[in-house]
């Protein structure tokens, strides 16, 4: 009996030794590993989000599980995913802004972009400032001598960046514009159907309901491939965009290991059938960007947002 | 149309399908019925599975579950006085004095029958005419909604127990709870005291949890005596006519029942009005419209619970009707299934119809098929949930507290969830001790989030010029109706307070 027991004790240890000289990217993912998701479940980050999981899944052969943990424009869970351990048990998959634009416009955010290390890049928004299909006019152009003509325009604005894009776009042409608060997507389609208001910043759910919307400007710094006629924000002169890919991240001083088995894996994810289907479906195109180019692009747009809000005289609140 | 439909049910009605309906009812009747779960816990708990089954099943699965759990919560509410949800609270006022009195059978047949009645006419109406009735939604704006909120808002009286200033307190503390978090406009953060966790509310499911469920579970443990001498009354009184509703009882509920469907309808097809919206307007109506009203809590009433329940299940399909013509998710059933659709492939909205019409057929089928099965298993699981009255009272409160804490992990974000329920469960505790209606709280709670929002949406829209107002015919008959409701309030407590002296 004792003799099995230090048998089995020795085999315990053999097995151990074995196991720990393993190199590291062998182990990962031991288990279950979680994708953080910084809004509620049923937006268009979570649905992506989700497909994503389950093609993740299947690659790196182990259960993707989804957290959501809204609140404050994702400041709650990137809060939450800063105190994390680097054990790669759990990544964060969200909105760039979240990290390069939110902790300029507001203080006390809580986290910086230097609190993570990241992964790649996987999907893009394609937000864009639109107006009702019975809106009086067509274009930019007819909504500025429209609004020009018609003080007080009604503009739904649902987040603080939306209201800021516009707060500086009327500075510079002289609008007045009454900024309508509304939660989501979801509340900006209802105003905007429902001919509350005269424009809206959407994040990109209006290209789901054709023949309802009139795209006014995109605001990504290039063009949009679905609306190829309708000008950025950038190209009008206005010098603001709100550029946003998804961001694969992970909590700072993870194993660089880790990282390129995750991002091999995310590769292959971003590019199955499924997900093909869900962004043709929801328009947020997949443009997968490696680890270089992830790393390199949040330095990039954390200094031109920073430049962008400074230039534009906004103070953080 | 009818063609379509036809051919839908043909798609609908496999074996497969079916098999998949009645086990979603089944599931969801069950875990509404356990106390401190929910609709919402049982479909976002669901939802993993439906990964690995055809879309027409998996949706048809989901929905099966939200039917059948909207139902289960009178289960709860009735026999034990801890309804699964808010939107069952008003069934636990009602329907909890009529189990002690010996009724638990009838109250649980009538809660039923009151469901599959206003979940298959709202189904009806959904079916009948999903885009005519979005467009009228879209016309009821930010203006209107504040107008419809207030006149919610005045049958906090209605359920506020024996003094309405306890009441009138309880309510303004559910709104004060329902600003915790970051605020619309600015997202400045109120009342979150540095806690990240707060930055999106007080979670609802736990608060109500706390306070429905776990204060009645340390009321009942703190009152062991009491209980057991209940427990027998429970059981039944032996009179036949109590086991079952009698022709009696269906005339009384008759009128509470069209109401109750009627404003289920009307609230379920507004985005962001919410089920206990529903359940409370029709339960403080059918209160309002009955000769004694203050016997509603004292003794029981069978209207009460067909009232409230009836609106409870009406809002369930007609909270599809934003989701499906408007791609608006119009009740968290509703958001949590928009996931599930994109999922599956299918993104709700005005194009759904187009581009998956024969799938949405069967979906509609589906839903039908849903009600029936909802009948057939309420009709012999509420048989065997009956029987949890004859276990030992020790029992019954440990699984129910165990429940509560799941359920509140689930739908809280894991431990954070355990607590608010526990500060809530104190909260309601003392609450129930000197008679402050904790369902008023609720109201106030469930209603504060959305009526700030519009009001501030209205404040905007308005520009400052009251005279704006006479656009709105609507919000003007609501507003109307509020200040009739408030003077016919302050008129009876004026009679009552004559008539004591």
């Amino acid at each position: 009996m004792k003799f099995l027991k230090t048998l089995g004790v020795a085999a315990s240890a053999v097995a151990a030794v074995a196991l720990s000289a393993l190199p590291a990217q062998a182990e990962w993912p031991e288990g279950p590993i979680t994708m953080l998701i910084g809004y509620k479940a049923g937006g268009g980050t979570d649905t992506k989000g989700r497909v994503l999981a389950k093609e993740l899944g299947k690659e790196l052969g182990v259960p993707v599980k989804v957290l959501n943990k809204p609140g404050g424009g994702q400041a709650a869970s990137l809060n939450w995913f800063k105190e994390q351990k680097p054990d790669g048990k759990v990544f964060f998959f969200g909105a760039s802004t979240g990290l390069t634009l939110n902790p300029f416009l507001k203080k006390d955010i809580g986290y910086s972009k230097d609190d993570f290390d990241y992964a790649a890049l996987v999907t893009e928004f394609q937000p864009a400032l639109v107006a009702p299909a019975s809106a009086p006019f067509d274009d930019w152009k007819g909504f500025l001598a429209h609004a020009k003509a018609n003080p007080g325009l009604k503009y739904a604005a649902l987040s603080p960046f939306a209201r800021i894009i516009m707060e500086l776009i009327s500075e510079k042409e002289g609008l007045t514009v009454d900024y309508i608060p509304t939660k989501g997507g979801a509340g900006m389609v209802q105003l905007v159907l429902g001919n509350q208001v005269d424009a809206a910043y959407s994040g990109g759910i209006h290209s789901r309901y054709p023949g309802k919307f009139k795209t006014l400007a995109v605001v990504t710094s290039k063009r949009q491939a679905h609306f190829a006629d309708v000008p950025s924000l950038m190209e009008l002169g206005y010098g603001l965009n709100g550029d946003a890919p998804t961001v694969v991240a992970f909590p700072k001083g993870i194993d660089r290991a880790i990282i390129d088995r995750l991002a091999a894996a995310m590769k292959v994810a971003a590019a199955s059938k499924d997900m093909a289907k869900i962004s043709k479906k929801i328009m947020m195109p997949v443009n997968f960007v490696g680890t270089e180019g992830a790393v390199k692009f949040i330095e990039e747009s954390t200094a031109a947002n920073k430049a962008m809000i400074e230039a534009s005289g906004y103070e953080a609140k | 149309m009818m063609d379509e439909l036809v051919a839908g049910f043909g798609a609908a009605l496999t074996f497969y399908n079916v098999a998949f309906i009645f086990m979603g009812v089944a599931i969801g009747y069950l875990v509404g019925a356990l106390p401190g779960l929910g609709k919402g816990t049982a479909t976002a708990v669901a939802i993993p599975i439906t990964f690995y089954i055809e879309p027409l099943a998996a949706i048809a699965f989901l929905i099966g579950i939200s039917k059948g759990s909207t139902a289960g919560s009178a289960v709860s509410a009735i026999l034990m006085n801890t309804p699964g949800e808010p939107s069952s609270a008003p069934t636990a006022m009602a329907g909890y004095p009529l189990a002690r009195a010996g009724k638990a059978q009838k109250a649980l047949k009538m809660g039923l029958y009151a469901s599959v009645i206003g979940d298959f006419v709202s189904t009806c109406v959904l079916i009948l005419s999903a885009q005519s009735l979005a467009d009228y939604a879209l016309g009821i704006g930010p203006i209107e909604l504040v107008a419809i909120l207030a006149f919610s808002l005045t049958f906090i009286a209605a359920l506020s127990g024996k003094s309405l200033v306890k009441g009138l307190i309880a309510g303004l503390f559910g709104i004060l709870c329902s600003t915790v978090g970051t605020e619309i406009e600015t997202s400045t953060e109120r009342f979150t005291f540095g806690s990240f966790d707060l930055y999106e509310g007080l979670p609802l499911i736990p608060v109500a949890i706390g306070m429905l469920a776990m204060s009645e579970m340390m009321v009942q443990i703190g009152d062991r005596r009491r209980l057991e001498a209940e427990t027998d009354l429970l059981r039944g009184s032996g009179k036949p006519e109590d086991a079952y509703v009698t022709w009696e009882d269906w005339k009384k509920s008759f009128k509470a029942i069209i109401r109750g469907t009627g404003i289920g309808i009307f609230i379920g097809v507004l985005p962001g009005l919410g089920a206990s919206t529903g359940s409370f307007l029709s339960y403080g109506m059918a209160r309002r419209a009955s000769k004694d009203p203050d016997s509603f809590e004292r003794d029981g009433a069978i209207e009460g619970v067909a009232a409230t329940e009836s609106a409870d299940n009406a809002v369930v399909p007609a909270s599809f009707v934003p989701l499906f013509a408007l791609g608006i998710p119009g009740s968290v059933i509703a958001a949590i299934l928009i996931g599930a659709f994109v999922i599956q492939g299918v993104t709700p909205g005005p194009l759904m119809f187009l581009e998956q019409a024969e799938l949405m057929q069967g979906i509609y089928a589906s839903m039908l098929a849903a009600s029936l099965i909802l009948l057939f298993i309420g009709y012999f699981g509420q048989n065997m949930f009956a029987r949890i009255i004859k276990l030992s009272p020790s029992l019954v409160l440990s699984t129910v507290v165990f429940l509560c804490c799941l359920g509140s992990y689930l739908q809280g974000g894991g431990m954070f969830g355990l607590y608010i329920m526990a500060i809530f469960a104190v909260i309601g505790f003392f609450a129930r001790k000197y008679d402050f209606g904790f369902v008023t709280f609720l109201i106030g709670f469930v209603i504060g989030d959305g009526f700030e929002l519009a009001l501030r949406q209205s404040i905007g829209l308005l520009k400052g010029t009251p005279e704006a107002m006479l656009d709105h015919p609507v919000a003007i008959v609501f507003w109307v109706l509020t200040i009739v409701g408030v003077l016919a309030i302050l008129r009876r407590k004026k009679i009552s307070t004559e008539s004591a002296t």
